[in-house]
């Protein structure tokens, strides 16, 4: 390697940073989405029962849904939380691994599913 | 430095980009026959494609010293209408003998499907027969683990296939290694934003070393810059590889890959003239 960890590390510090803090920030428009989207739904249904008292958020699935908290059930969501705890391991190999996660699955069997003929 | 777009989508870009791209230093380019965006109604189309990558394109980048190369084949995207794809194939032989001409591609799978599939292994039968080199299209995103490996088994159960005739595109972190390991050439392709950066490429390249690997730019009609190859050579020297390290892949790598076609030598031999 040309450059030493302390070298890459300082170079590439800014980087590191800018692109984690990108996350953040998708991650916290997740959240004020979904927040708002609660509280909207809270409000409509006080409107409709008048009984003043918000609905839990995990009380149907449909509540749920309306009130945005299902995107943190939303694979894709799963797929970025399970990507952070790669991240943050302390095994090598992480850009790869990464890519697996968020890749589609290999089934070797494929050819004879296809029913493609063999050479 | 002198280096050579080994994939590149010309007929995207405008004379201006030529001009852009012989300042940088490039030499020569090879351009695959892609999608255009929308599938084309009729064989004729594709004629017309043919026409402009083996006439057209190659006159354009003469104007600025640059050597034009091309591939052909009908693309995946629009490989889910066999029987266009099937009229396709049967016209290509026309053009394999223009000068420019190196051999099918870019062939590959977009969605892994089993039409893409059978599609795939119509035009690679074609280059058996004509005894043409050929270059691979990995699927982008999800899809490019799983399609990659479909690739790489279809090519490696056909005993006619030598895989150092055979450039692998698009590879990333997790599908360069058994490209390179099954003896194949692999490409890195390049794109400002969602793929692979010059910044990866680079650790690719410290990664795997280089043998067999070479770095592209795409620069297609979408978002993508076509002086990529120029960023990857100064973040290769900015981070203190030594010259011989960065011409091996911009240059000496895809030149000693074209080589194998007769057509190519020529070329090149008047370019180091
Ligand atoms: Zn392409």
């Amino acid at each position: 390697m040309v450059r030493s960890p302390q070298q890459i590390l300082q170079n590439d510090y800014l980087i590191a940073r800018a692109k984690i803090i990108e996350v953040a920030a998708v991650l916290d428009r997740i959240d004020r989405a979904a927040a708002s989207s609660a509280e909207a739904h809270a409000k409509q249904s006080t409107l409709n029962t008048g009984s003043g008292v918000p609905p839990r958020s995990d009380a149907s699935p449909e509540a749920s849904a309306s009130s945005g908290n299902a995107v943190y059930s939303d694979p894709s969501y799963q797929k970025i939380q399970n990507a952070i705890a790669i991240l943050s391991d302390r095994l090598p190999d992480k850009t790869r691994r990464i890519q697996e996660l968020l890749s589609r699955p290999y089934t070797p069997d494929w050819m004879q599913q296809f029913q493609l003929p063999a050479n | 430095m002198d280096y050579i777009d080994p994939h590149i989508h010309m007929v995207s870009r405008t004379t201006d980009d030529y001009e852009t791209l012989a300042k940088m230093g490039c030499v020569a380019m090879s351009e695959p026959a892609f999608w255009a965006g929308f599938d084309r109604g009729s064989v004729e189309s594709f004629r017309d494609y043919f026409r402009q990558l083996t006439d057209f394109e190659p006159k354009r980048a003469a104007q600025y010293g640059i050597r034009h190369y091309t591939w052909l084949c009908i693309n995946a995207k629009e490989a889910e209408n066999v029987s266009l794809s099937r009229e396709v194939i049967a016209m290509i032989p026309e053009f394999l003998d223009a000068p420019n001409v190196l051999g099918i591609g870019e062939i590959g799978l977009n969605k892994n499907t089993r039409n893409e599939a059978t599609i795939f292994l119509e035009h690679v039968e074609l280059a058996v027969k004509y005894n043409q080199q050929i270059l691979i299209h990995t699927p982008h995103l999800e899809d490019k683990y799983q399609g990659t490996r479909m690739i790489l088994d279809m090519l490696t159960q056909d005993s006619r296939i030598d895989p150092s005739r055979v450039l692998v595109d698009h590879v990333e972190e997790h599908t360069i290694r058994e490209v390179l390991d099954r003896g194949f050439w692999a490409g890195m392709t390049m794109y400002p934003i969602s793929k692979c950066t010059p910044q990866r490429a680079a650790d690719m390249i410290e990664t795997y070393g280089t043998e067999r690997l070479m770095a592209n730019s795409a620069g297609d009609w979408g978002p993508s810059k076509p002086t990529a190859i120029p960023d990857l050579i100064l973040e290769l020297k900015q981070r203190g590889h030594p010259r011989a390290l960065i011409e091996k892949i911009v240059y000496q790598n895809p030149n000693q890959f074209f080589q194998q076609s007769q057509k190519w030598k020529s070329i090149v031999d008047e370019v180091n003239r």
